[in-house]
């Protein structure tokens, strides 16, 4: 990937979860931001530029908030790596901004400590001072900077306080790397030191890498060394030799530094006013959001109004997409002569275009949703109070609102489930997000749910799709635990999870970040979704019938898409299907409610829709060869089930694609949910047979 | 490194932490947590020696929340009984 | 525009929609360090 500009500096910025880092990183580069990805990985490489206080060119890289560099899993190693300079096409970074909560001294030094070891200059941007004087701290400035032998920046990046300082700092002519570290066990400093030696690395980072290997668990250490025996050997004898010493090899290093960051917080930070027992803000509205039982009903409260707001506010938007996407549709209809170009861009393009564009309401509105209750504070309480249900399925609290958020649409819920840390949880969650019945499936419902009682009361029409709800989500559990348990193995996670102070969220950040998830979604998706949708087209439109003027129904019997219907009708028929219903279920992958238009388009009526009483009639009436109806009770309670559990949506697939890497999870997904479906459409089937009922 | 305020209470066997209720607090004298999970957790600030304050349990009974190092932080009952506290 | 042209053109498209899909099933195969492709975990606060 070549520069565009030769750049004077590269600066790495980095810091705890929750400092701020990300709304530094904005006000410096603003839209000069690119995405990117490190190889190997399915971490973001977030890079953008930024001119120095002499209009120099720097270039700023964005690292994975992280609480210490020391790494336990392969995505966790990009921050250790980039700034060990081992990452191929990604240049070890000439100064650090450390970002830090000037609240929380007490651990967020233990990163800087971390840093110092590395040997590149560091700049530390003391973030949310604004709040640390509210609560009374006092920072000696002066004595922090000598403490750490870097400049320091107090900073209050939400109003943008602090940043031309910040910028005049990174414009130095030079950087000077700071001598002062935390303190090691002459045992300790001894093995380090010979440590480094053996490691091929830059000159500056040996011993800092030296240190984090002598300190990593045994259950990784193998895989990080990637069958160096010879290296592998020599960190055992050291860490033999520590253990005789006395020392454990891994709580070594940890007790040094935060021994040190104790030190450096005694000389710099003054208490005033508010002692260490005194309750902040925090703490009081924690009081209420965590209780249990006012915290339940805040919780209920607040997932209920993101639901409402998914659901409910996307619709108006949502209507608009349609009419505009009819509006086109009448005009191309009106402008060209009847055929199969017309039909290609009719059905095929500003359908299936419309099919993506539809979700962006729901995606931007989830978004933005998530971006205010993650910024508040607000979701490490929901992950905290929705573990224990989580957890019992091998997940953890986070997965909770992506799976929550797919009942308004599995792709904005998919996408969520990028905070999700842990690589297989997240797979897990991805695969079992759709079966959380989304909103499509709705007019699929409301159409069986007319046929199968149609003089039923309101009341238990709505039972009945509550029902199918429930089994959608019973489903989702239960396969989330079993995939846990075979494919996606891997212990519970941990849940360490950190509860960080309440605090007011930056709407900016938020607005920019939403954008950029909707601008990927139709970028990516949206090229492979049309593709997509023109093939069905095809599918459902060639050969074409020899004979001339033919209706509608007869070009999609004659189609690939009508014989597929066809051929499938013996596995279909023990579920109670006929082959027009077969071609439902193919054409129902475009789009679930495409369903209730291709029934339509099967008994040759104009534009159906689900509230259409010729098609309800037309179906109820139908008879199959032996004189029974299709569409008995049972076989509409069968393609409901069926539908709770298919995966049938392109445009999901195109998701999970892209956010799982490659082709094999959507396929697999594809594969066992199609299979659930069956089984379960099955079981309703013949049981119901079995049992008496027709 | 021996007992430090004059007026702390008489040698309390080490417990886990799991077993602590709210508002009561404990010094960390070891950390005997599996695999990865220990490392993380002493990063974290649970380090020997420190002193951990319960705040709460979840609504629904687990996991608890910790105010370590003026942080709080969230560990499930199964990982906060393998780190033993001796109770002030 | 005449049912021929319209039906020559709209074969031409499912072709060039069939091609891509396939170009790009490839290229994500082979996707190293540096491309723009693949999925992406948000970076910290």
């Amino acid at each position: 990937m070549s520069e565009p500009a030769p750049v004077f500096r590269r600066i790495a910025i980095a810091g705890n979860p929750n400092t701020g880092k990300s709304t530094i990183f904005n006000a410096l580069t603003g839209l000069r931001q690119k995405v990117g990805n490190y190889p190997g990985v399915t971490v973001e490489k977030k890079t953008g530029r930024f001119f120095g206080s002499h209009g120099e060119a720097m270039e700023l890289l964005d690292l994975p908030g992280s609480y210490s560099l020391q790494v336990r899993s392969p995505d966790e190693a990009v921050s250790r790596d980039v700034l060990l300079g081992s990452v191929p096409g990604t240049p070890r970074p000439d100064a650090i901004i450390a970002v830090l909560d000037a609240s929380n001294l007490d651990r967020h030094l233990y990163l800087v400590a971390q840093f110092l070891e590395l040997g590149i200059p560091v700049i530390v941007a003391l973030n949310m001072v604004d709040v640390a004087e509210k609560r009374g701290l006092v920072i000696d400035l002066l004595a922090l900077k000598n403490s750490l032998g870097v400049p320091v920046i107090p900073m209050v990046a939400s109003r943008g306080q602090g940043l031309i300082e910040l910028k005049q700092a990174l414009s130095r002519a030079t950087l000077q790397t700071s001598d002062q570290r935390a303190q090691l066990p002459i045992v300790l400093e001894r093995e380090v030191a010979a440590l480094s030696r053996s490691l091929k690395g830059h000159a500056g980072s040996v011993r800092a890498e030296a240190m984090l290997l002598l300190s990593l668990e045994d259950d990784r250490l193998a895989a990080e060394l990637k069958g160096d025996t010879a290296l592998l050997a020599e960190i055992h004898a050291a860490r033999e030799r520590l253990k005789l010493s006395g020392l454990d090899p891994i709580a070594a290093p940890v007790d040094a530094r935060y021994a040190w960051v104790s030190e450096v917080c005694a000389s710099c930070i003054h208490r005033q006013g508010e002692d260490s027992h005194g309750l902040t803000f925090s703490d009081h509205v924690d009081q209420i959001l965590t209780h249990k039982l006012w915290g339940w009903l805040a919780f209920i409260g607040m997932m209920a109004l993101m639901f409402v707001c998914i659901f409910v506010v996307a619709k108006w938007p949502m209507d608009w997409i349609t009419a505009g996407k009819d509006w086109l549709a009448d005009l191309v209809r009106a402008h060209m002569g009847a055929g199969d170009l017309r039909s290609l861009i009719v059905d095929g393009v500003i359908g299936g275009v419309g099919n993506v564009v539809i979700f962006l309401p729901q995606i931007l509105i989830l978004f933005f949703f998530l971006g205010l209750l993650e910024d508040s504070g607000y979701m490490a309480r929901a992950a905290f109070i929705m573990d224990r249900m989580m957890s019992r399925v091998g997940l953890h609290g986070k997965s909770f609102v992506p799976l929550l958020s797919s009942f308004a649409c599995a792709i904005p819920g998919i996408m969520a489930t990028r905070t999700i840390e842990n690589r297989n949880d997240r797979f897990v969650t991805i695969l079992v997000a759709p079966l959380m019945s989304c909103s499509a499936r709705l007019p699929v419902y409301a159409v069986m749910i007319a046929l199968l009682m149609p003089a039923s009361n309101v009341w238990s029409k709505a039972g009945v799709m509550l029902c199918m709800y429930l089994i959608g989500i019973v489903a989702a559990f239960v396969m989330a635990g079993l995939f846990k348990k075979t494919i996606l193995r891997g212990e519970t996670p941990m849940l360490l999870l950190e509860l960080p102070p309440y605090r007011a969220p930056v709407v900016r950040g938020i607005v920019q970040r939403m954008w950029e998830r909707a601008v990927i979604f139709i970028r990516r998706a949206g090229t492979v979704i049309l593709a997509l949708s023109i093939v069905l087209w095809a599918l459902l439109h060639y050969p074409k019938p020899t004979t001339p003027e033919p209706t509608p129904s007869e070009i999609l019997s004659h189609s690939i898409g009508g014989r597929m219907g066809h051929a499938i009708e013996p596995a279909i028929a023990p579920l109670g299907y006929d082959w027009k219903i077969g071609i439902g279920l193919v054409a129902s992958f475009a789009a679930r409610e495409v369903f209730v238009s291709t029934m339509g388009q099967i008994y040759d009526i104009e534009d159906a829709k689900a509230e259409n009483e010729d098609l309800r009639t037309q179906m109820r009436d139908e008879r199959r060869a032996d004189g029974t109806p299709v569409f008995t009770p049972l076989t509409c309670l069968s393609i409901m089930v069926f539908y709770v559990l298919a995966m049938q949506c392109l445009s999901t697939v195109a998701i999970v694609r892209r956010e799982t890497n490659s082709w094999r999870w959507p396929l697999f997904q594809i594969g066992y949910m199609t299979a659930l479906a069956w089984i379960a459409a099955f079981v309703v089937y013949q049981g119901g047979h079995l049992l008496g009922f027709r | 490194m021996g007992d430090d305020a004059p007026n702390a209470v008489p040698q309390n066997e080490p417990e886990p932490l799991s077993g602590l209720q709210p508002g009561q607090r404990g010094k960390v004298t070891a950390i005997d947590v599996p695999g990865s999970m220990r490392g993380r957790v002493m990063e974290m600030g649970f380090t020997i020696g420190t002193m951990i304050e319960v705040v709460r349990f979840a609504p629904m009974g687990d996991p608890m929340e910790f105010k370590v190092r003026g942080a709080h932080i969230s560990l499930r009952k199964t990982e906060a009984a393998g780190i033993r506290v001796q109770r002030i | 525009m005449n049912a021929t042209t319209q039906q020559i053109l709209a074969a031409v498209a499912v072709i060039a929609a069939l091609l891509y899909l396939i170009l790009r099933a490839r290229k994500k195969k082979d996707c190293g360090g540096g491309c723009d492709c693949g999925p992406k975990k948000p970076q910290g606060k």
